[in-house]
């Protein structure tokens, strides 16, 4: 186990330097970004020395990092606020969003992966694999559009935007969330219900299925405790893995349903040209991912005795 | 084939494993390889959708009724009628055509990032597995680090670095396809080195240039086509996602992403904008999907039993 976290160092090492770069790879000076372009030299040199623009590169990286590992993510060149405060404020909104559409990616999952491995070629096997078919090939943000279309627009039930904690008003939360976890939900159950359904079809034909049923067990009991319990183990995995996606779809639903979360705050500092935000924003999202990862790799050791980190 | 297998073969569009074929499944005259995709119905379907769509793309300046920059005063969104069949934006530019030109677009970058990615990840793939060593840990490095990015922020971070614009968002997506190219080669190289073959080609003197690109380079074909079909549709939504998210194509040149962004505002008064464009994307995105189950399970050879 130490030694998976161990290996994830480098990774994260090389990731926050590819970050860091991203400032000093844009053609231009970074200090015109920050002072503007019709900024005097002088101004322009006291902008270098701020940021620390006038020592060498990697000595301003580990100044950086050492900042970053304190906690301080720097100022939005914009606002001048701290980026921290920026990301604090728009988490909630992502978070109420990623929350959301994982649960309805699982549910939607579930409901059309497992009936056509129960029962291969029937009608039901037939439904569910043209719609994980489509759930796959559909752009989400049009299916948000279409969404927006059908319920704003034509049947008047939902509202197309906006976002409310749902600490602060459940109610009115959720009906503002069900859109958007819908679309993210859909998109994202295109791949995992078929892998699903090629789990369950894979364990049914293990042997302690076949002892199970001999043992003279009821369908029903084979079915619960013995398939699907195994079948859901490496689901798992890739159910975490889905955390990616949906961090990327969210950026596209931030869009589509004006949400207020991080995927606009970063896509706002890329506009404008605010790097410290599109820097912090960008190692926040690599280190959610890639501790995903890493919590993915220990809950399969857990729920799959079989399964030894080590080994591999 | 019934139509589940068919279905089934969609899921793992994401995973194409990289283990090279016997040398005689490798050297199929493509006619033949065709015969056998058009026989079945996933590979008909995705090829039917996918030539109908190139074909309006590539020959859109025959088929489009309007200029796709061309505003027609006064018919400011016009619904979709005989003269505007999918109706017209907010500038009066009739939205057929520039559906037809944003294919181009879509095409383009599809195909051109992933040959793009294909070569420069083979290239390296070969490279590292030849070699191994030094330069093997530090072109595997590289694509571990690209890959700790989810896919669309690290576009979002070279458009931040190169500002917006096709050519970006293309490069962008030639550079997160790399790493899966580059495994796949390198993957094949390690397992084909092991082989007889390999050994008698060094044995008759031949060079390591010679030797990966005539005798390993052929053995890696069949898992690097089928990468090349699941990537291309990827590619496809991932530039519309870019361009709708206003990194990619820009203004006024029509892309089905752009298009898609600018209908948001538009909304209630002209429903048919946010309608047409995503379902020329959607049905090539299927289309692509569907051809790249058939291409894939004709190479793989487990696949071809069940058959």
């Amino acid at each position: 186990m130490l030694r998976r976290v161990i290996e994830l160092l480098p990774v994260l090492f090389l990731a926050s330097i590819a970050v860091f770069l991203l400032l000093h790879l844009a053609p231009g000076d970074p200090s015109y970004f920050v002072a503007g372009r019709d900024a005097t030299p002088e101004e322009l040199a006291a902008v270098r020395k701020k940021m620390g623009l006038d020592k060498p590169l990697h000595l301003q990286y580990l100044i950086w990092l050492a900042e970053i590992l304190q906690g301080n993510l720097g100022e939005s060149a914009l606002s001048g606020y701290p980026v921290a405060k920026l990301i604090q404020a728009r988490l909630p909104a992502t978070l109420h969003l990623t929350v959301a559409g994982f649960i309805v990616t699982i549910l939607l999952s579930l409901l059309a992966g497992i009936p056509g491995a129960l029962r291969p070629n029937s009608k039901t096997d037939h439904f569910w694999s043209t719609y994980s078919a489509v759930a796959f090939g559909i752009p989400v943000f049009w299916l948000g559009i279409l969404f927006i279309l059908l319920f704003s627009v034509r049947l008047r039930w939902l509202p197309p935007s906006g976002y409310v904690s749902i600490l602060d008003d459940p109610a009115r939360s959720l009906r503002l969330l069900l859109m958007p976890a819908l679309t993210l939900g859909i998109a994202n159950s295109g791949v995992l219900s078929r892998f699903i359904k090629f789990s369950v079809l894979e364990t049914l034909q293990q042997d302690y299925i076949r002892t199970a049923r001999a043992k003279g067990l009821l369908e029903r009991v084979v079915i619960r405790r013995h398939a699907l319990r195994n079948a859901l183990i490496p689901v798992v995995t890739v159910a975490a893995l889905m955390v990616g996606r949906l961090l990327g779809g969210a950026v596209v639903i931030e869009v589509v349903f004006a949400w207020p979360g991080l995927g606009r705050l970063l896509l706002e500092g890329v506009n404008n040209r605010d790097y410290p935000v599109v820097q912090a924003t960008l190692l926040f999202v690599v280190l959610i991912f890639v501790l995903v990862n890493l919590i993915t790799d220990f809950l399969y050791v857990y729920l799959d005795p079989r399964v030894q980190l080590e080994r591999n | 084939m019934t139509a589940a297998e068919e279905d089934e073969s969609v899921t793992s569009v994401g995973e194409t494993v990289g283990l090279p074929l016997d040398a005689e499944n490798v050297r199929h005259p493509a006619g033949a390889f065709l015969q056998r995709l058009l026989r079945s119905r996933s590979g008909r379907f995705g090829l039917f959708l996918v030539l109908v769509l190139v074909m309006l793309s590539l020959f859109a300046p025959l088929v489009a009724p309007f200029s796709p920059l061309e505003m027609n005063r006064g018919d400011e969104f016009e619904p979709p009628s005989a003269r505007y069949i999918f109706g017209t934006d907010q500038f009066g530019r009739d939205i057929f055509s520039r559906v037809l030109y944003g294919g181009r677009i879509s095409l383009l970058v599809g195909y051109g990032s992933i040959g793009v990615a294909a070569l420069i990840g083979v290239g390296s793939g070969l490279l590292a597995g030849y070699l191994l060593g030094l330069v093997d840990t530090a072109i595997m490095r590289l694509w571990d680090v690209l890959l700790a990015f989810p896919n669309i922020f690290l576009g979002i971070a070279v458009v931040a670095v190169l500002g917006p614009g096709q050519f970006v968002s293309a490069l962008a997506i030639a550079i997160m396809n790399m790493p899966h190219f580059s495994r796949i080669a390198r993957a094949a190289v390690i397992a084909e080195k092991q082989k007889e073959y390999v050994e008698a080609a060094r044995a008759l003197g031949a060079s390591d240039r010679r030797i990966v690109i005539k005798s390993i380079l052929p053995n890696t074909i069949p898992p690097l086509l089928a990468q090349i079909a699941t990537a291309i549709p990827r590619a496809i939504l991932l530039e519309a996602s870019l361009s709708f998210l206003g990194l990619g194509t820009q203004p006024p040149r029509p892309s089905w992403g752009n298009m898609l962004e600018d209908s948001r505002e538009f909304l209630w008064r002209a429903p048919w904008y946010g309608f047409f464009p995503g379902l020329a994307l959607f049905l090539l995105v299927l289309g692509l999907i569907f051809l790249a189950n058939a291409i894939r399970d004709l190479l793989d050879p487990t696949r071809q039993n069940i058959e």
